[in-house]
């Protein structure tokens, strides 16, 4: 059984150089998941998600703070090394089935393609047919990719991104422009990867059905941690440096510049508006 | 890599292609020139004779060397050289005197003994001679002297310089020869031909005499001054390619004389002429085969490099899923590489299949039989050299690929990538700025100067391709703004689209290449066809065998008496080769039947004959009425010689010494010109007298002036006044009292007094005011004017200046000819000469000097035929028939012409590689393409209007590139075509070279090109258009 990656940043930041202005997409993202863990990123779009997954990937370098994978910095790796992370340690289903599979080859050939760097690197992987066996597409795995279903051809980037056996899977929107059935196969497989490989999964995700089936979800907003969801029970998460998101409902209660008195009554941390009340300026 | 290469096997089947055309490019041109040099020196030598290339050794019996023959002159020739040469012909000639019949003087005959002889002749009757003074006679002598088979002809044997006593030979007749036809045995010897023919010997006209046949054993030493040749013809086996730098160093470097031969032996070849000859061809293919073939390999790098970076756009997702699953940067782009290297190598051996195909099949149409079939090693480097293009391109454009991150590469391309000025394009712009100032200045050479045109539009397509964006973006954006979606959709999809700068950039370079290519051959074509009408001056030339001008022109108006349809002409040279020659034409027929330079207007209206009709003079006696009031200088005595005393005779006034005499001057209509004495006048005095002298001319002649002469020696000077009234025949006048039917008179020297000038008088008299020292002073009839006027072609003869020079007449006679107009070049004579009136010349009379020609020119090669038959019933022999056409196919068959046809397979070449640029893109996108219509479809837009916006999108690029490369490809002809030899001759091309761009020609080829890539542009969006479809929104593999 493979053990799954931890997942940790302190303060990361991302800002995207565009023509003439910046983007920060990132603002200072504390999380932290567990290994073995299944967590779903949610949150609107432009928030900030896919992002975070790319950086989880080492597709991209932050521009401050940090991303720690299992024992990898991510933000001080060479490129060579970050090649040796990506071909064993993680495992990126990016948006779009086709956009994860070399369209010329099956999805055997795909998960053969996927291993070679591994191989190279003197890492144990499993048989192409045990991981397309894991994923329950053995039957399809010969089949011209053309000629697959469109769930299939999700599973079948699924076992790609699960080629090497990777600590960690992420996902970005694998359940996107899927059938209910299909969403619901993709899921039960992502589950029972974690179940039998005991694989660390982080996905993105906009669709609440999948959110409701994933044990705990990370909601991101304006490039932060807004909050997060445990078994249905909504949480908002104090960062690292003492702030709090309110949960969207909260905003309304309480508006940007809205002065509140925190009190702890018998253990209960009480917000109380000061009346008439907002802060100046 | 396979099942990459089989999923796109569309596109990869285009690569395939176009590797395959790029590698024909590269091997073709050195099969081609090495085929053209083979059909070079196989030309040189059908067209050489046995005897232009064999080598002769000449040597004379002399004081040390009594007694040699033939075959002691093999010592002179080295061994090397002896090497290249088979077995040779030896041969030994005397001269000889041989009296034909006994009441005739002695003939020159030539005694000859040669080698194998008697197997070249037909002997009939008699045998071949083998004992000492046995000799064969021609059977025409046998016949023509009555000669018997037996018979002993005495001849004496010449002496050695006449000191030693002279000796009598009886050569015995055995037989008589008739000469087989044997060029490569006879070479330049020419046994028979002279029986009969008369020989003018000194003072004395004498039969010719055939050469008499000996053996060599004749020759013994009493011969003295006999000379021996050796003649080696050329082992044209061992005549090659590749032999003929070592054959030039034996016969140019250690030369071709042996110290052991005999002394004072000559050794002659005129082989190196034939070698410097092939020389000249293939320094012109050397220029012309990579002028033509450097820019088509560029054309084709350049679209490689350009497809290659479409293609390796395209597999931007699959590079970046590599790095996604670990492989390195490296590994991603050599995955890219890898496929496509291998998809291009496929190609590699099928061009080269193709270009030996394709200069198989050339050698078979169009190259001269006996080319042999032959892969030099040059086409195999220009394989390996495709190769490396190849791999470099693919490299160049897959690099990319290793520069970006994955995230960059699963980015489409930015806009502000396509907009930036890349380092190519200002590497381009700068060479093409650079190569346009060097040709231009006339100071650029090499290969960047053979690149320049399509670097030009390289450069120009690259800058328009980037300009043409924001172009098109501003449209999209209006067409937005005012609802036009189609348009709208057209300009977007080239904004976003890399395909424009590619399509833009190769058309530009395609088309210019073909403009450029097409150009050069019309130009050379244009070039070759004027060299070939200045040639012969007209369709056909027709040389005769008439030497009088006035009758060939009588015979010639005979078969057309208008002129529409042939025209005499003369041409008359000067021995000295650097001289001006003399070409006279009917002006009046110029037009309708002779070529005139491209560019060049003869003013031909300035040479017609004068408006006096030539005086026909037909009667017996010349009659009229002399009157002359004549003096002396004052004082002067008339010395006459003294008498036997010695003593001086007083002076002596009348009568006054020898009279003075009056002649006329006639042309026969032979063309023979003759002067007549009309009257004699005396020296000084007053008088006049009854003309009545006999004219002589029983067919009739031309009147040609008149002449006046003071036969008085003792006499400085006459001068007076002279009147003839009413001169004519017979009785009857002839009415030439008008001024204007008499020339000025010239002076016959510059710083001479006399004169014979026509005074003004009345009724039927001519005046005349006399100063004569002696000198004939003439007075000529205004028929043919003083000084003739002329086209001069070249400088001023010396002596002479633009008004006036001496050129030769077509008698023969100086003849004064002033400058009209300066004209580049001239018919039949070239850069040097001088063009007169035939019909004012021939008034002249005369005969033909040796070193003149008398021709006809035919207006058409139709009616050539007819014209020789006609001059034949004039009793005028065509000797020879030139025509335009075999001047022109001469020119073809230069090394120069069959280079620059190369032109065409370039410009097809370039042609097809821009049509598979079009297509290649179109198949690389047309997935995104359709996947991108489709959605607008979804959207609302109809496929009509989709298909219509698609096809724009293709075409636009096409004709943008298109115009560029007109333009681009007219200004590298203007700068380049002077880098293209023409001619295989070194000298200065006359007619002067015409290299202006040859415009119909150019917008035809282009109109034709962009026809054809338009077809093809709008065939792929069409077939693209056709795939768009709903269900591609949701494929994407």
């Amino acid at each position: 059984m493979t053990r799954g990656l931890r997942v940790t940043t302190r303060g990361l930041v991302h800002i995207y150089r565009a023509e003439g202005h910046d983007v920060a997409a990132l603002s200072g993202v504390d999380l932290t998941v567990a290994p073995g863990e299944v967590v779903g990123l949610l949150g609107p779009s432009g928030a900030g998600k896919s992002t975070l997954l790319t950086l989880f990937g080492g597709l991209m370098r932050p521009s401050a703070g940090r991303v720690l994978v299992g024992d990898h910095e991510l933000s001080t790796m060479s490129e060579a090394d970050l090649d040796g992370f990506r071909a064993a340690e993680v495992g990126l289903v990016l948006q779009g089935a086709a956009r994860n599979l070399l369209p010329y080859f099956t999805a055997r050939q795909n998960v053969d393609f996927a291993q070679q760097p591994a191989r190279r690197a003197g890492r144990d992987v499993p048989p192409p047919g045990e991981v397309l066996e894991l994923v329950g597409m053995d039957g399809a795995a010969t089949r011209p990719l053309g000629s697959l279903p469109p769930g299939q051809l999700q599973l079948a980037a699924l076992a790609v991104a699960l080629a090497s056996r990777p600590g960690l899977l992420l996902g970005d929107e694998p359940t996107s422009q899927l059938h209910h059935s299909s969403r619901d196969l993709v899921l039960d497989t992502l589950h029972r990867v974690n179940r039998e490989w005991g694989t660390t999964v982080v996905v993105v995700t906009h669709d609440p059905d999948v959110a409701a089936r994933l044990p705990r979800t990370v909601t991101i907003r304006d490039g932060r941690v807004g909050g997060e969801g445990r078994s249905g029970e909504e949480y908002a998460v104090v960062s690292a440096d003492g702030s709090l998101p309110l949960p969207p409902a909260a905003v309304d209660a309480f508006p940007p510049g809205a002065l509140v008195r925190v009190h702890e009554i018998e253990g209960v941390w009480t917000l109380v508006p000061e009346s008439g009340g907002l802060q100046d300026g | 890599m396979w099942a990459a290469i089989r999923y796109r096997r569309a596109q990869a089947a285009f690569l395939v292609l176009l590797s395959t055309l790029v590698s024909a490019c590269a091997a073709f041109a050195p099969l081609y020139q090495r085929s053209l040099e083979q059909a070079l020196l196989r030309t040189a030598l059908s067209s050489a004779s046995v005897a232009d290339t064999a080598l002769v050794v000449r040597g004379g019996r002399g004081p040390a060397n009594p007694s040699f023959t033939s075959a002691a002159l093999e010592a002179s020739v080295p061994q090397r050289v002896r090497a290249l040469y088979r077995t040779p012909i030896g041969a030994m000639t005397d001269s000889v005197e041989i009296r034909p019949a006994p009441n005739k003087k002695p003939s020159p005959a030539t005694l000859v003994s040669r080698d194998r002889v008697c197997e070249h002749l037909r002997i009939v009757p008699g045998t071949c001679p083998s004992a000492k003074d046995e000799v064969l006679v021609s059977r025409a002598d046998l016949r023509s002297w009555d000669w018997k088979l037996g018979q002993v002809l005495a001849t004496p044997v010449p002496g050695a310089g006449g000191a030693a006593p002279a000796l009598t030979r009886n050569l015995k007749i055995v037989g008589a020869y008739e000469v087989l036809p044997a060029p490569a045995y006879w070479m330049r010897t020419r046994l028979d031909g002279k029986s009969g023919t008369p020989l003018v010997v000194g003072t004395e006209v004498l039969p010719g005499v055939d050469d008499l046949v000996t053996s060599e054993a004749t020759f013994d030493s009493d011969w003295r001054q006999a000379q021996a040749t050796l003649a080696f013809p050329l082992d044209r086996r061992l005549f090659t390619l590749d032999s003929l730098g070592e054959i030039s160093e034996l016969l140019h470097g250690s030369g071709t004389s042996s110290r052991q031969g005999i002394d004072g032996a000559l050794v002659e070849t005129r082989l190196p002429v034939l070698i410097d000859g092939i020389r000249v061809g293939q320094q012109r293919l050397q220029v012309i085969v990579p002028l033509l073939m450097a820019q088509l390999g560029l054309l084709a790098a350049a679209v490689l490099l350009l497809v290659a970076q479409a293609a390796v756009e395209q597999r931007r997702p699959e590079a970046a899923l590599a790095r996604l699953r670990g492989h390195s940067s490296h590994g991603a782009a050599r995955l890219v590489r890898r496929e496509l290297t291998v998809t291009v190598a496929l190609g590699l051996p099928l061009g080269f299949a193709l270009a030996v195909v394709l200069t198989a099949a050339l050698r078979r149409v169009v190259l001269p039989a006996g080319v042999p079939f032959e892969v030099p090693w040059q086409s195999l480097a220009g394989l390996a050299t495709a190769a490396l293009v190849c791999v470099v391109m693919i490299r160049l454009a897959a690099s990319p690929v290793q520069r970006l991150t994955i995230s960059a590469l699963l980015r489409r391309v930015g806009g502000e990538r396509r907009r930036r000025v890349g380092l190519v394009d200002a590497l381009a712009v700068a060479l093409a700025a650079f190569g346009v100032i060097g040709l231009g200045t006339g100071s650029l050479q090499g290969p960047l100067a053979l690149m320049t045109p399509t670097l030009v539009a390289l450069a120009a397509g690259l800058v328009t391709s980037r300009l043409v964006v924001p172009v098109v973006a501003a449209s999209g954006r209006a067409n937005v703004r005012r609802g036009r979606v189609g348009a709208a959709l057209t300009a977007f999809g080239l904004e976003r689209r890399p395909a424009l700068r590619t399509v833009v950039t190769v058309v530009s370079v395609a088309v210019a290449l073909t403009v450029f290519a097409a150009n050069a051959v019309v130009v050379g074509e244009r070039n070759w066809t004027a060299r070939a009408q200045l040639e012969t001056g007209a369709p056909v030339m027709l040389d005769t065998d008439s030497r009088s001008p006035t009758a060939l022109l009588s015979a010639v108006r005979r078969v057309d008496p208008s002129g529409d349809v042939a025209t005499p002409v003369a041409v008359v040279r000067r021995t000295d080769p650097g001289s001006t020659a003399t070409l006279a034409v009917v002006s009046g027929d110029f037009d309708g039947l002779a070529f005139q330079p491209r560019g060049t207007t003869y003013r031909l209206g300035a040479l017609a004959p004068p408006d006096v009709a030539s005086v026909q003079l037909r009667g017996t006696r010349v009659t009229g009425r002399i009157t002359w009031d004549l003096a002396i200088p004052a004082g002067e005595t008339v010395q006459l010689p003294s008498g036997q005393s010695g003593r001086p005779r007083p002076p002596v006034t009348e009568p006054g010494g020898d009279p003075s005499e009056l002649r006329i001057r006639v042309t026969t209509p032979d063309g023979q010109r003759l002067t007549r004495l009309l009257a004699q006048v005396p020296l000084q005095g007053k008088g006049s007298a009854d003309l009545d002298a006999p004219l002589l001319c029983p067919r009739g002649c031309r009147l040609d002036g008149l002449e006046f002469r003071k036969t008085a020696e003792l006499v400085s000077a006459v001068t007076g006044r002279l009147t003839i009234t009413g001169l004519g025949l017979d009785g009857r006048s002839l009415r030439l009292s008008s001024p204007r039917q008499w020339n000025r008179f010239t002076a016959p020297a510059t710083s001479s007094q006399d004169t014979l000038r026509l005074l003004p008088s009345r009724g039927d008299t001519i005046a005349l005011e006399i100063v004569n020292t002696g000198f004939s002073v003439e007075l000529d009839h205004a028929d043919v004017p003083a000084v003739l006027p002329g086209l001069l072609a070249g400088p001023v003869p010396p002596g002479g200046s633009v008004a006036g020079f001496q050129a030769l007449g077509v008698n023969g006679t100086p003849v004064t000819v002033s400058a009209e107009q300066t004209v580049p070049a001239l018919p039949v004579l070239g850069g040097q000469g001088v063009l007169v009136d035939y019909e004012t010349l021939a008034r002249l009379g005369g005969t033909l000097p040796d070193t003149g020609r008398l021709s006809v020119w035919v207006g058409s090669p139709a009616d050539a035929d007819r014209v020789s038959a006609g001059l034949a019933a004039q009793g005028v022999t065509v000797l020879g028939r030139h025509s335009e056409a075999e001047s022109k196919a001469r020119l073809d068959e230069s090394a120069a012409a069959r280079g620059l046809r190369l032109a065409v397979f370039t410009g097809v070449m370039a042609v097809l590689l821009a049509g598979l640029v079009v297509i290649v893109l179109t198949v690389t996108g047309w997935r995104v393409v359709a996947r991108d219509m489709a959605a607008l479809h979804l959207s609302g837009v109809p496929l009509a209007v989709l298909r219509r916006a698609l096809v724009a999108e293709h075409v636009v690029p096409v004709v943008v590139g298109a115009v560029v490369g007109l333009v681009c490809g007219l200004v590298s002809s203007v700068l380049a075509m002077p880098l293209v030899p023409l001619f295989d001759s070194a000298a200065d091309p006359v007619p002067p070279l015409d290299l202006g761009p040859a415009l119909p020609a150019v917008a035809a080829v282009a109109l034709l090109v962009v026809g054809v890539l338009v077809a093809v542009a709008c065939a792929a969006a069409l077939g693209a258009g056709r795939r768009i479809a709903l269900r591609r929104i949701r494929d994407s593999l």
